[in-house]
């Protein structure tokens, strides 16, 4: 078994971490849980129409899931806080992801805002987990500006493409001390696999789970992907090599 | 008349009477003219004519 891994002061076994957007339905949220073993979900903070009776998403949450709050559609810093000031208002939650996109074709961080706005909100006593554009100086801000973790982008949300980000987050992974996450781009098991191998401490996964055709499966599937990736990393990764190596001892005999 | 959410509705006169007509018992937050009022507040909160009120909970999201 996998040992426990702590973040924000609470110890979790999953390494896996679950955006709910775009999901077809909050009902299989239990079964998503279940299945896959992950402990934390992401939230965002929308204001709800008064004429239509959708369902609330709290309802489907089991009460021993972690409730992460994103702060998307912050455009800045100032967005950021009031969007986490109003998310702990909701749920007794300090877990806030902060994400401020002033782009929209790209949904690019402003690591700039992030920064400013980790600050504020680590010292009001939140426990901060910013999404980034992979960038070691900013990462090493954020870890100074009191956040718990940081999750630089493997490629953009949404786009599948998988860790495209690599040489930009592998020095992340080496030089922070604080767990880092790999947020966003992840398409395919294969790239959650990938970013554990890596020595990322965990992953979110939203839309590749979200709208796949039976997103309960994905959802095992990812974090199996992520228990196998996580399993190599303690082990070891070997290198790669330029020439062969046999892996079956060469004969001796039929030359004599 | 108040703004809810920028729509106008029939004076509701407090916070707590608006919430039960939506059906809404927890899991949300109250904007009144910019400030948050916490949960304890919602009875004793007083809405006057051209107040502007926001409702907000959670959705799905990444």
């Amino acid at each position: 078994m996998q040992k426990h891994f702590e973040i924000a002061g609470k110890k979790l076994k999953s390494r896996l971490f679950i955006g709910t957007g775009k999901l077809p339905t909050y009902k299989i949220i239990p079964q998503m849980l279940s299945r896959s073993k992950a402990e934390v979900l992401t939230v965002a903070v929308r204001r709800i129409n008064p004429d239509s009776k959708v369902e609330n998403i709290l309802d489907y949450i089991p009460k021993n899931a972690v409730i992460m709050v994103n702060t998307s559609g912050a455009r800045n810093a100032k967005e950021a806080v009031r969007i986490a000031e109003i998310g702990a208002e909701i749920t007794k939650t300090d877990w806030i992801k902060i994400e401020i996109e002033a782009d929209t074709r790209y949904l690019a961080p402003d690591n700039e805002e992030t920064v400013k706005a980790t600050k504020e909100l680590s010292r009001k006593g939140f426990k901060i987990f910013p999404y980034i554009t992979p960038d070691l100086i900013t990462a090493k801000k954020l870890q100074d500006a009191g956040a718990v973790s940081v999750m630089p982008l493997g490629s953009f949300i949404g786009t599948n493409k998988g860790i495209t980000a690599k040489t930009l987050i592998e020095p992340i992974i080496k030089e922070i001390k604080i767990p880092v996450i790999i947020d966003a781009g992840i398409g395919r098991p294969s790239h959650a696999a990938q970013a554990m191998e890596m020595g990322a401490d965990a992953v979110l996964v939203n839309t590749a789970i979200a709208i796949s055709k039976d997103p309960v499966k994905m959802s095992e599937a990812m974090s199996k992907a992520v228990e196998s990736g996580r399993m190599a990393y303690e082990t070891g990764i070997l290198k790669e090599e330029d020439y062969a190596k046999p892996s079956s001892p060469l004969t001796d005999f039929l030359n004599n | 008349m108040i703004v809810l959410n920028d729509k106008k509705i029939p004076n509701p006169k407090k916070i707590s009477l608006l919430l039960k007509k939506m059906e809404i018992k927890d899991g949300v937050c109250v904007i009144l003219n910019g400030k948050i009022i916490k949960k304890d507040r919602w009875e004793k909160t007083e809405i006057k004519d051209g107040d502007k009120i926001e409702i907000v909970g959670f959705v799905g999201g990444g």
